[in-house]
This record gives C-alpha cells, sequence and structure tokens, in this order.
C-alpha cells in the first residue's frame, strides 16, 4: 500500500470528495443508532422499533408501558420494604439465638451445682452409715453389707463415675504423668495408681478393663497405637504393684471417643487419657 | 481483480495489506458476537458473518497464494519493503480472529485456526523482529503506526487460547505483545512529535494505537479473570487513545480512500468489545451504551469500506505497481 517510492500519488478518479461534514454526520447517526438499540431493549421493546416506520405508539400501548413503568416504581418499593423487613428479621433471630444460648449455658451451670452437691450428700451419707456401722476391717466384708457402698467408700478419693457396668474411673494424661506423645509411665508411679492398686486388693471380686484415649491430633492410626501402648504401661505398672495380671485387660480406643472439643487445648488435654472400667464379672 | 485478462499480470501486484480488511470483518462478527450474548439479543447474524468473513479471507488467501506461486520476487519485494513487511502478520492475525469468530460456533475449527494462527504469528514476529534489528534501510520516517501489527497480533492469542486450554501459551504471547506495545508507543509519539508527518494514505493506521491496549484488556481479562489495577489501565488507557482519535476526526475525514483504511476498522472492533467486557464486570450502563455505540458506528464505517474497496477495485485502483 503506502509506497516510499517518489512517484506522487498516480492521480486515480479522484474519490468522491465526500464533505467531511456528511461524514461525521454518519458516523455520529450510526453511534446513535447504537445507543438508542440498547436504550429501546432496555425498555423492553424489540429492536424492531429502531425501523422508524413503526406505527406511533397507541395509547394502549403508552399506558401499558407507563402502567409498567409504574410497576416497575412499585416493584422496587416493595422490595426496599421486603429487604428492610428481612434486616429486621434477622436482628431478631440473631438476639433470639443469644438469648437461648444464655439460657442455656445457665440451665448447664445450675444442673452441674445440683448434681455436684447431691453428690456430697450422697458422700457425707455414706460416710455416716460407715462410721455408724464401725470400723471395717481390711479385706473382710461383713454379708450383710452392701458391697457397692463399700466400693464407692473406698473410692472417694478418686474421680470416680458410676455406671450401668461398673465404675469409671478416668485418669488424665498429666494425672498419670505422660509426656505427648510418649508411652512410657514415669519412673515414680503416680499416686492414683497405688489407690487403684489398693482398691483392688480391698475387692478381690473386681476386674479391670484399661482403655487409653487420645486427641484427635496426629493420625488416627498411630494415635491407636499410641492409646493401646499406654494403656498397656498402665497395666505393666499396676501389675508391679501387686495386681495380678489375670485381672486386668487393657486396649487402645485411639481418637475415636472423645469426651471434650478436639479444638480446644483444653478439650484436648481432656481427651488424651486412660480409663479405668471396674466391673464385677 | 475480477476483471478477467489483465487479472492475472494485476496478482502481481496483489498488495498484502489486503489481509487488513479480515482483521475489520471479524472485529465486526466477534463484536456483534459479544454485544448479541450482552444485549440478550439473538439477530442470527453471527453465523452470517463468520461465513462471509471466511469466505473473504479464503478468496485473499488464494488469491496471494497464486501471487506467490506465479510472482515470487514481487513477494520476496514485499517482505524487504519497510512498511509492507508489517502486514504480512495480518495473515496470522486473521487466522487468529477466525478462532475467535468460530470459538462458540465450532470449537474444533477454532483450535485449529488458533494453532495455525499462533505458530505462524510467532514465526511472523521472530522474522519482523529480526529484519527491525539488522535492518540497514530504516529511516525514522518509515516508522508508522503499521507497525504495531505484529505486536497486536500477539496480544490476540490469549483470546481464544485461554478457552481452548493453552494457559501458559497465551501468557507467553500476551508478553511479548505488551513488550513490543510499550517499545513502538514511545517510537511512534517520538516520530509523529519531532519528525515530518505521517503520509496521508498511513494516518489511518493511527488508529492501531488503540488495539494493543483494548485487545489487550480483553486478553488480560481472559487471563486473569478479574478486573483489577493492571486491567483498568489498560481500558482506560484504551479509551483515552480511542478520544485522541476522535477529536482528530476531521483530519481523517478529508483523507482520500486507501486500502489502509481498513486499519480503521479492527481497533474500533477491539475497543467496542473491550467496553461491553468492562460492562460485563462492572455492571455499569456506561460500557454498554458505549460499546455498543462504537460497534454500529464501526458498522457503519466497515460498510462504507466495503463499498469502497469494491469501488476501487472495480476501478482498477488497487493492484497498482504502487501499493
Amino acid at each position: 500500500m503506502s509506497e516510499t517510492n517518489p512517484n506522487p500519488a498516480p492521480t486515480p478518479t479522484p474519490t468522491p470528495k465526500s464533505p467531511s461534514l456528511l461524514g461525521a454526520g454518519y458516523l455520529l447517526s450510526m453511534f446513535a443508532a447504537g445507543l438508542v438499540l440498547v436504550y429501546a431493549l432496555d425498555h423492553g421493546r424489540g429492536p424492531n422499533v429502531l425501523d422508524g416506520s413503526e406505527a406511533p405508539l397507541s395509547p394502549a400501548r403508552v399506558t401499558d408501558s407507563a402502567m409498567t413503568a409504574e410497576d416497575a416504581d412499585g416493584s422496587i418499593g416493595q422490595l426496599r420494604r421486603d429487604t428492610r423487613d428481612l434486616g429486621e428479621t434477622l436482628t431478631e433471630t440473631q438476639r433470639r439465638v443469644e438469648t437461648l444460648e444464655a439460657d442455656l449455658m445457665r440451665l448447664r451451670r445450675d444442673q452441674v451445682t445440683m448434681l455436684e452437691s447431691e453428690r456430697q450428700r450422697i458422700a457425707r451419707e455414706l460416710d455416716s452409715a460407715a462410721r455408724a456401722s464401725g470400723p471395717t476391717p481390711a479385706g473382710g466384708s461383713s454379708p450383710e453389707e452392701d458391697p457397692l457402698a463399700r466400693l464407692r467408700h473406698d473410692l472417694a478419693g478418686l474421680e470416680a463415675r458410676f455406671t450401668e457396668t461398673g465404675v469409671l474411673l478416668s485418669l488424665s494424661e498429666s494425672d498419670l504423668g505422660f509426656r505427648p506423645g510418649i508411652a512410657a509411665l514415669p519412673s515414680g508411679r503416680p499416686e492414683s495408681l497405688s489407690r487403684v492398686a489398693s482398691v483392688l486388693e480391698l475387692h478381690p471380686d473386681l476386674k479391670i478393663l484399661l482403655r487409653g484415649h487420645t486427641d484427635s491430633s496426629g493420625k488416627a492410626a498411630s494415635n491407636l497405637a499410641l492409646s493401646e501402648r499406654r494403656a498397656l504401661a498402665v497395666r505393666e505398672s499396676l501389675i508391679a504393684l501387686g495386681v495380678p495380671a489375670s485381672r486386668i485387660l487393657a486396649e487402645g480406643a485411639g481418637e475415636s471417643a472423645p469426651i471434650a472439643d478436639n479444638a480446644t487445648d483444653q478439650g484436648r488435654r481432656l481427651n488424651r487419657r486412660v480409663e479405668i472400667h471396674l466391673t464385677r464379672p | 481483480m475480477t476483471t478477467p485478462t489483465p487479472s492475472i499480470a494485476r496478482l502481481e501486484f496483489f498488495p498484502i495489506s489486503f489481509f487488513a480488511m479480515i482483521m475489520g470483518l471479524s472485529g465486526l462478527t466477534i463484536g456483534w458476537e459479544k454485544a448479541q450474548s450482552v444485549l440478550k439479543l439473538d439477530l442470527g447474524i453471527s453465523s452470517w458473518l463468520v461465513g462471509v468473513t471466511a469466505s473473504i479471507f479464503v478468496i485473499l488467501a488464494m488469491l496471494y497464494i497464486g501471487k506467490l506461486a506465479l510472482y515470487r520476487a514481487a513477494v520476496v519485494k514485499e517482505l524487504r519493503h519497510p512498511i509492507k513487511i508489517n502486514f504480512f502478520p495480518t495473515i496470522s492475525i486473521s487466522f487468529l480472529l477466525l478462532s475467535v469468530a468460530f470459538l462458540n460456533l465450532m470449537p474444533q475449527v477454532s483450535q485449529m485456526l488458533w494453532m495455525v494462527g499462533a505458530l505462524l504469528h510467532l514465526l511472523f514476529t521472530l522474522y519482523v523482529v529480526s529484519v527491525w534489528i539488522h535492518h540497514e534501510h530504516f529511516q525514522i520516517h518509515h516508522m508508522n503506526p503499521a507497525w504495531f501489527i505484529p505486536a497486536v497480533g500477539n496480544v490476540l492469542v490469549p483470546v481464544a487460547g485461554v478457552p481452548l486450554g493453552y494457559t501458559d501459551v497465551s501468557w507467553f504471547f500476551f508478553s511479548v505483545g505488551m513488550l513490543f506495545w510499550l517499545v513502538l508507543m514511545t517510537i511512534i509519539f517520538y516520530r509523529v512529535m519531532f519528525h515530518h508527518p505521517i503520509e496521508d494514505r498511513l494516518m489511518p493506521t493511527l488508529f492501531i494505537l488503540i488495539a494493543p491496549p483494548a485487545v489487550g484488556f480483553i486478553a488480560y481479562m481472559r487471563l486473569v479473570g478479574d478486573l483489577d489495577t493492571f486491567g483498568r489501565v489498560l481500558y482506560f488507557s484504551a479509551l483515552f487513545l480511542t478520544l485522541l482519535l476522535f477529536t482528530q476526526g476531521a483530519r481523517f475525514l478529508r483523507l482520500r480512500f486507501f486500502l489502509s483504511w481498513w486499519a480503521y476498522s479492527f481497533p474500533l472492533a477491539a475497543f467496542s468489545i473491550a467496553s461491553l467486557v468492562m460492562f460485563e464486570r462492572t455492571g455499569s450502563d456506561f460500557y454498554r451504551y458505549l460499546g455498543v455505540g462504537v460497534l454500529t458506528m464501526l458498522t457503519g464505517i466497515v460498510l462504507w469500506l466495503l463499498v469502497a474497496t469494491t469501488k476501487a477495485v472495480l476501478q482498477h485502483r488497487i493492484c497498482l505497481p504502487d501499493h
């Protein structure tokens, strides 16, 4: 196309010198046509309006479109109102959730205090009952005495929970002196284990099941192995304290049975534990 | 070229810049495809536009292949020409644009076109740039906006490349295009400001200045997905250059018709599409009106160019030794 050779334009038949005004007008009107097209589409009418030859809007259509505009205005207002209403409902609901949560907390606290006082009352009663029946010689149980009551008495110092199948003692990682991730018990025996041993000595008919638990951090398989090794370590320790091996079963439950939330430090600490189930065969 | 006997002889002077026509036509096609999807409107013109564009491309390609076969020397002369050389990438750009136009209609055809276009364009870019580097005959007055054509093509690759799944390749071409945009823009402004003005017949190519940021914006949106700072910089640069050129409108309208007028068309299409993309991202009506307005104006320009080109062809004013 463009040449650099000196040959000046070879004077072809001159293009009809379109007045630049005409050109500008043409371009502007094409641009405007685009704007009209978008505008027409926006207002819900077909592009055929562009034809220009269309019959002028009939009164019916005018009212029609007027109504549409009105409707649109109306529905916008309606939508705004709806949004506001929804916002109010949301705040209301949030407030109610908060109240309910507070109530729940209070109820829980009440229940805990109530249960605690009940426990203390029972312990006192058992105490006085035991005192009333005179000092019981260790190992010798009078047949008329309730063995369960005696067990309760003997377990007084340990955190014991009475379940349908027997008694559950839960010893946390720190109770037992385990270091995180390690299954070996420290050399000095924890006092709690000696107490368990003496209880077993007092109640020769009891068998125990040791079950180790971990928190959920780490792999499930390694947690299972760790919990099992910890339960076995406690078993060894009890055997060393004179409990016959035949009375102790040990198993690991890994991270499968948490008693607290694994998401918090506190919860994970509670979950790392060895449970001792005392059962009568 | 349609006249019977002398047509063979005139084939020798069949100009490479004819392919700029395809850029304009496919720009228009893609623009209308985009506008119809933005306006949620089906005018049923997409396949017609694609068909017409593709047919003209096939005709031009056949003519040029004929020229290559019969008048190899003439082709080589064009390849050595300091200005015409920049029009060779319009062939690969045509492939790339057609691949964008075919993207939704026939994805497989689109992929083939894209691969041919991208490869060819890489070769053209390497060739053109190495000619630039090892030039012996370039003067500052040879520098004109047509030099942008090889650069624009690179930026165009991601537009179909990303949807076709060639992300890294697309980033490669995009980066190359952006690199040359900055370099060439600087040189162009230097030339325009400090040296004698661009000759009349090349004035329309000034419009190509709009293309790199506009196409770059579309490509960048494909590559990144979000409208971020750089995307906005690209779009508003394109908007500024468009405004700048329209304020020079009077000068452009006084010009005589040359084939280079087709250079008006593609950058405007790119800017129109960029505005429509901008509308999709921001939801602002301003961009939609602007995009569609520019598109209809472009439609007017293309119709006019088609008439002018046909007239020029019939009056034997194009395939002349000089052009």
